[in-house]
């Protein structure tokens, strides 16, 4: 009897598994090592499914490599309102705070909330340390800029310290119109929705005005 | 002990390789596009010049290790460095070096600063160091341009077997359930409108907005339900062989919605797309891409 077309030939073609003659590329990976890397990717994913379900035992796994498993948490909780971060210099001429622009010290992601300043306001609001950190780098950068801007002859004041604030814009009643997302000056906010993160202390920032000379 | 066989037969199948390369070919370029923005100003993210938070010195989740700020000009070092790496993986020109070295670079980067480590950062190293134990740049690569040139009478593989496709496809399913679970813990199944409340704020795009505008809001907490059904349920919707092609459909809406409809995460959507495209689309799908490749690499070859 000749043999007719093999059935199985043809309905492995068809779920798309190789043929006898094709060529299947196999893994570089020796056999040990597919082990461990089995046993890796197994921690990987307990480690997913524990840091979603709060095990207590993914805190005894070093911080620099359960960070790398922290990626699912995805917008799990409802926005209150609508957040944003902002910035003011306590302007040494004028005496008082004025809005800063940030683009020029903070461009990466300008104007969203991915930004640099943004993201250190939202995870660092309450240590001090950093807060000072970035009090610190925000009046040096401002006023080497304004002291470059007076050497070619233009107007600016240095800033003598800084205060932080974070804007809480409510969303309105759920079914209301959703507004087009703007970036409104601080000073256009009623004072409610602004609460003030940090300032320099007004003994810190007379100091430092006396000391630029203003 | 016949689980563990089923599975080590699970791993071992062949599969096609187009899956692979696919992930190879598109998933540096969605990291890449993530990082773009950033790497444009290295010294800002990683060097000296731009703002770092400090060395907490202590045991601080925020800071999961200190690193400090590099000098400028080895900020862009670095910064180039992980273009070249990201380009050649997804050429596939020395396809293992540039996928080490692409899982390196972008592990320095997403742990050097908390403040620019999202998803996309903290989960390309994974995926790279994935495609290095892999053979990916086997087919469809300037490697195998190359390697074809020296053995032109060499047969071009259709399969591989690809412990690196296998962890795609199950990271999928379990990344999906861990999301829901956040998402059930969090506020998505007590308040009916969370979906509604993340179209307000600076990730809002002209469609977002137009689309919050049209659609009621019961529509709203219609598919903030689906998603976690989608979601929750994903080994089953992925895992069976019935459902899987309307898995596949829901989960790359779902994702084509989330980048049309928040400005930066579109590069996260992006990467997830080409993770299920690679490890869930139908083998007859594949084939249409693969003949639109070969044509492709044909006409290269002339």
């Amino acid at each position: 009897m000749p043999p007719g077309p093999d059935r199985h030939a043809v309905a492995a073609r068809v779920a798309g598994e190789p043929k006898p003659r094709d060529r299947v590329v196999e893994s570089w990976v020796p056999s040990w090592l597919a082990k461990v890397l089995i046993a890796l990717a197994a921690g990987f994913f307990c480690a997913l499914f524990g840091d979603a379900s709060a095990a207590r035992w993914v805190n005894d796994i070093p911080r620099p490599l359960r960070f790398f498993t922290q990626i699912a948490a995805l917008f799990p909780y409802e926005d209150k309102a609508v957040l944003e971060y902002r910035a003011e210099g306590y302007d040494c001429q004028q005496q008082k705070f004025v809005e800063l622009e940030l683009r020029p010290y903070f461009p990466i992601d300008d104007g969203e909330k991915e930004n640099r300043f943004f993201r250190t306001l939202q995870f660092y609001h309450s240590d001090r340390t950093t807060m000072r950190a970035l009090a610190g780098y925000l009046i040096v950068r401002y006023n080497e800029a304004a002291l470059a801007a007076r050497s070619h002859g233009l107007s600016a004041s240095p800033i003598g310290g800084v205060r932080f604030s974070s804007v809480h814009i409510p969303l309105g009643e759920p079914g209301s119109p959703v507004a087009r997302f703007r970036h409104l000056p601080l000073a256009s906010f009623p004072e409610s929705y602004v609460k003030h993160a940090y300032y320099t202390p007004e003994s810190q920032r007379e100091a430092s005005c006396r000391e630029l000379g203003q | 002990m016949i689980f563990w066989s089923l599975f080590r037969r699970w791993l071992a199948r062949p599969q096609r390789l187009s899956r692979l390369e696919l992930v190879r070919f598109l998933f540096p370029l969605a990291a890449l596009g993530f990082l773009s923005g950033r790497l444009l100003h290295a010294d800002e993210l990683l060097g000296e010049t731009g703002f770092h938070v400090p060395d907490l010195g202590h045991d601080d989740w925020r800071q999961p290790l200190y690193l400090p700020p590099l000098p400028d000009t080895a900020a862009w070092l670095l910064a180039a460095l992980t273009v070249l790496a990201g380009i050649c993986l997804s050429l596939g020109y020395r396809t293992r070096l540039a996928a080490l070295t692409f899982a390196l670079l972008v592990a320095w980067i997403a742990l050097s600063d908390r403040l620019a480590a999202f998803t996309v950062t903290k989960l390309t190293p994974t995926l790279a160091f994935a495609l290095f134990f892999s053979s990916a740049g086997t087919r469809y690569s300037v490697d195998a341009l190359l390697a074809q040139r020296r053995e032109p009478e060499a047969d071009s593989p259709e399969f591989v077997r690809s412990g690196a496709l296998c962890f795609i496809q199950l990271f999928l399913p379990i990344f999906y359930g861990c999301s829901a679970v956040f998402k059930a813990r969090g506020d998505w199944l007590r308040e009916p409108y969370v979906l509604w409340t993340h179209v307000h704020d600076s990730y809002q795009t002209y469609f977002a907005w137009l689309l919050a505008l049209i659609t009621p809001l019961a529509v709203w907490h219609l598919l903030q339900l689906t998603i976690v059904a989608l979601e929750g349920l994903a080994p089953l919707w992925l895992g069976w062989r019935r459902t899987r092609p309307f898995a596949l459909c829901g989960f790359l809406m779902m994702h084509v919605m989330i980048g049309l409809m928040f400005g930066p995460v579109k590069w996260f959507s992006l990467l997830m797309i080409t993770l299920l495209l690679g490890g869930y689309l139908p083998d007859s799908q594949l084939l249409r891409v693969e003949a639109a490749l070969g044509r492709l690499s044909s006409f290269a070859r002339r």
